[in-house]
């Protein structure tokens, strides 16, 4: 083949992938900019990724059906030349008798490439560059007006309504009725003044706004202050969350006491007795052999394992950030410390300075009959005043849920301490060795072969003879004090399971009661 | 090939042209007009094919042939053809005579038809008999007479003629006759310019000047290159295919041949149109056959080998009319 045909060739070859080129990106241009035009007019965005891809892939699958179409190979090239040179098929005869020799075919050839000296193969047509120039204007230009486009104006949204507000004669009178409740209610002093300001400005207020939205404000507000009051009131939520976290058995048992007198409900306090009981009961020291007792060293003891305890629940308190004239604070301090038991019940505790020297001055028994004495005082100290928060809690409710009701006002989540999981606590079946109640462990009978303290005798009997004595004053107790049958029951259940020994699904069954 | 030889043969191929350009140099100087006439003529002459010349009384075709022969250099004879013309006087005849002792001997004696270039004026005249005498000679170009056979010598062509339009006592040619016909060239009435120059040139003398330029052995060595001329299998099909196409009973022919062709042309057709277009090719001075010398010469070799039927009658339609249509619509297949 002459250089003027691999020229040509070159040449033709060169505008044939041009002319793909071309053609792909006009039409994925034109496509990409049609689809970005649809996204604009539909969704007011436009997705620049589908649209390069979706012409991307026009490009390729146009420019790829192009060039297979018009890929010149050398026959297609022969009749392309002869075609637009006007050539006569000499093209065609050269490629078809190139393997001849002989003078003709010699000649043959040499007239061909001199045909195709200084030929140019014009394969940019008018029509083609029409064609590529407008798909390509048409591509700008939608997809200018696709960026161009003002965005569809959204209407604001409206203001809100003014809803228009005036308190009513009878939502005044219902106020200051509330107001006069607070006041005659027994909640503690300084929050009742609080709630009393909280409300009062409540009502003043009201008295002035003139929108819903106005009045919306003024009930938050004073409903946030009522709620804070009645939390301030109440420091059991924070003192059992820290009691709890002490790693002794006994300070556990007294969270749990504490948890159990669930505020508004006060039947609760036969559960919250039998845990001070066994909070009490923790500090007997008992021998597991059973032999005679060195009453020495059960004054030892019982003072190491009051002393553990006391330490504890000083550092809880401490822990729990909660005012030192908080009176659930003063009474649990007491309980620690035998300097405040001392000054509050003085004659009973001969004066001693603290539970230490008590134990030490007094001996094993008349120590553990004084702090039966002692904790017994402190149940009535503990239900006053947690009876006290629980009234504290209750008025400051009770307020928030008739401010709520009188304006049909969304009422606010009140939160509640939850139950302490018992158990946590009670998965651990104990054998006496703790110091713990020994009425669940590994003896032949109630669970322990331990003799414990009967407080009624001052001598160490066995868990049954003792139980027998409690069972008997429980129960007189019951007939005399005017109990309902629901805390009889109970009570009688509880015992049942200190006589019965530990039956996991009755715990389960009795907890899911309670 | 040496590379001598090789110089010799392409120098022998340059030369082609310029010598068919002499004998139309030569023949013009006789002949006023009719180039294409001309140019056919000699196509045909080069590709060893007989030309029937169809054209009215006067108009040259007699004159054409007859300056033929003198720049062909070649030996010439004329026949006239008439209805009493026997076939021994076209192909000659066993004839008894005494040798030098008295001896009665049977002796050949050629007729006209031993000539290399033979004049059969006025053909459709002789009767069909006569005509049949034609056959042989015109194919295998020998002559057989009482079982023996004379070949002709080479090259040897018949240029005929005939009138269209006096038909009484004349005796068409067959189908068979016709087919040995290369081409059929229509001879047309001269314009009124080239009219001018008849009148003129005879009026000076009626005398032909065109002398020879060309003798046999050089037409056989251009026959010779003509055939090797290269031609691709593409336009050889296309030239088959415009064939075929005008035989209606094929079903892929073209609508106009259905429609206008009662019978269509055999095989000797498309090896006529493809030895024939070699040689055009030559004559214009390329080494390659195209698809124009096909369409060029798809007329003079097809115009005499099919019949149109009454439809294309009817529709006042010639027979050059149909060839053009089924070579458009073959060539519109093809491409």
């Amino acid at each position: 083949m002459g250089d003027n045909y691999l020229n040509l060739r070159r040449n033709i070859l060169i505008k044939i992938i041009a002319k793909t080129i071309l053609l792909g990106l006009s039409l994925g241009l034109l496509v990409a900019s049609a689809i970005a035009l649809v996204q604009r007019l539909i969704y007011d965005k436009i997705e620049f990724p589908v649209c390069i891809i979706a012409g991307a892939i026009v490009l390729a699958l146009a420019g790829g059906v192009f060039m297979f179409v018009n890929f010149p190979t050398e026959k297609k090239l022969a009749r392309l030349l002869d075609e637009r040179l006007a050539l006569k098929e000499k093209v065609q005869t050269m490629f078809a008798y190139k393997e001849k020799s002989g003078p003709i075919y010699e000649l043959q050839r040499e007239d061909t490439n001199k045909s195709l000296i200084g030929a140019k193969i014009k394969e940019f047509g008018v029509i083609s560059i029409i064609a590529f120039t407008l798909c390509i204007l048409i591509g700008v230009g939608m997809m200018v007006t696709a960026i161009m486009l003002p965005e569809k104006v959204v209407p604001p949204p409206p203001p809100p309504a003014t809803v228009p507000f005036e308190i009513t004669e009878i939502q005044i009178a219902a106020i200051e009725e509330l107001i006069a409740y607070v006041n005659a209610s027994e909640m503690d002093e300084p929050f009742k003044a609080n709630t009393v300001s909280a409300l009062t400005t409540m009502l003043d207020e009201l008295k002035t706004a003139t929108s819903i939205t106005e009045r919306d404000v003024v009930l938050d507000k004073a409903i946030d202050t009522i709620y804070s009051e009645a939390d301030k009131s109440s420091s059991a939520i924070e003192i059992i969350g820290e009691l709890w976290k002490m790693d002794d058995a006994s300070v556990k048992l007294l969270a749990k006491a504490i948890n159990y007198y669930d505020w508004p409900k006060l039947d609760e306090y036969d559960k919250f007795i039998a845990k001070i009981t066994e909070v009490r009961a923790s500090f007997n020291y008992i021998p597991k052999d059973g032999k005679e007792l060195d009453e020495q060293k059960q004054l030892e003891e019982a003072k190491k394992l009051f002393a553990q305890a006391s330490e504890k629940i000083i550092t809880a308190l401490s822990a729990s950030k909660i005012s030192q004239e908080d009176e659930l604070y003063k009474v649990l301090q007491r309980l620690a410390t035998a300097k405040e038991v001392d000054e509050e019940f003085g004659t009973r505790l001969y004066g001693l300075q603290t539970l230490s020297e008590l134990i030490d001055q007094l001996g094993y028994k008349d120590t553990q009959r004084e702090l039966d004495t002692t904790f017994t005082i402190l149940n009535n100290e503990i239900y006053n005043v947690l009876s006290q928060h629980q009234e504290n809690t209750s008025t400051g409710e009770y307020a928030i849920t008739k401010i709520c009701a009188l304006f049909s006002y969304p009422l606010p989540k009140l939160e509640r301490p939850q139950l302490i999981d018992s158990s946590a606590d009670d998965s651990d079946p104990g054998d006496g060795s703790d110091g713990g109640s020994g009425a669940i462990g590994e003896g032949t009978e109630y669970g322990s072969d331990d003799l414990v303290y009967d407080p009624f005798t001052g001598e160490y009997v066995e868990y049954g003879v003792i139980l027998d004595k409690y069972y008997a004053l429980m129960f007189g107790k019951l007939e005399g004090e005017g109990y309902t049958d629901e805390e009889k029951a109970a009570l009688e259940k509880y015992f049942d399971i200190l006589y019965g020994g530990f039956d996991e699904k009755n715990e389960e069954n009795t907890e899911n009661e309670n | 090939m040496s590379n001598m030889e090789n110089l010799k043969e392409i120098e022998r191929v340059k030369i082609f042209s310029e010598k068919v350009a002499k004998v139309k140099s030569e023949l013009s100087k006789d002949v006023v007009g009719q180039a294409e006439i001309i140019e056919n003529v000699i196509i045909a002459i080069v590709a060893g094919g007989n030309v029937l010349l169809e054209g009215v009384p006067g108009v040259g075709k007699t004159r054409l042939v007859r300056s033929l022969g003198r720049v062909l250099s070649l030996p010439f004879s004329r026949i006239q053809f008439t209805p009493d013309l026997m076939p021994s006087d076209v192909t000659g005849t066993n004839i008894v005579e005494k040798d030098e002792n008295g001896k009665l001997n049977t002796k050949f004696r050629k007729g006209p038809i031993f000539a290399n270039l033979v004049l059969a004026d006025e053909i459709n005249r002789a009767t069909p008999k006569t005509q049949s005498a034609m056959l042989e000679v015109m194919q295998e170009h020998k002559v057989t007479v009482a079982n023996t056979s004379y070949q002709i010598a080479e090259p040897f062509f018949v240029l005929a003629t005939e009138n269209p339009i006096e038909q009484d006592g004349t005796y068409p040619l067959p189908e068979a006759q016709m087919d040995r016909f290369m081409f059929k060239l229509i001879v047309n009435f001269p314009s009124d310019d080239e009219l001018i120059n008849i009148v003129k040139m005879t009026q000076v003398t009626m005398a032909e000047t065109a002398e020879a330029v060309i003798n046999g052995e050089e037409i056989l060595d251009m026959r010779k290159l003509a055939a090797s001329v290269p031609v691709i299998d593409e336009i050889v099909s296309y030239a088959v295919r415009i064939v075929s196409n005008t035989h209606p009973e094929l079903p892929a022919s073209t609508a106009s041949t259905k429609k206008y062709v009662k019978y269509g042309a055999s095989p000797r057709a498309a090896q006529g149109l493809i030895t024939a277009a070699k040689v055009r090719a030559l004559m214009q001075g390329r080494y390659n056959v195209s698809y124009e010398d096909i369409d060029a010469l798809a007329c003079p070799v097809l115009r005499h080998r099919i019949k149109i039927n009454y439809t294309a009658i009817n529709e006042k339609l010639g027979v050059d009319d149909v060839v053009s249509m089924i070579v458009k619509e073959t060539k519109k297949v093809t491409k």
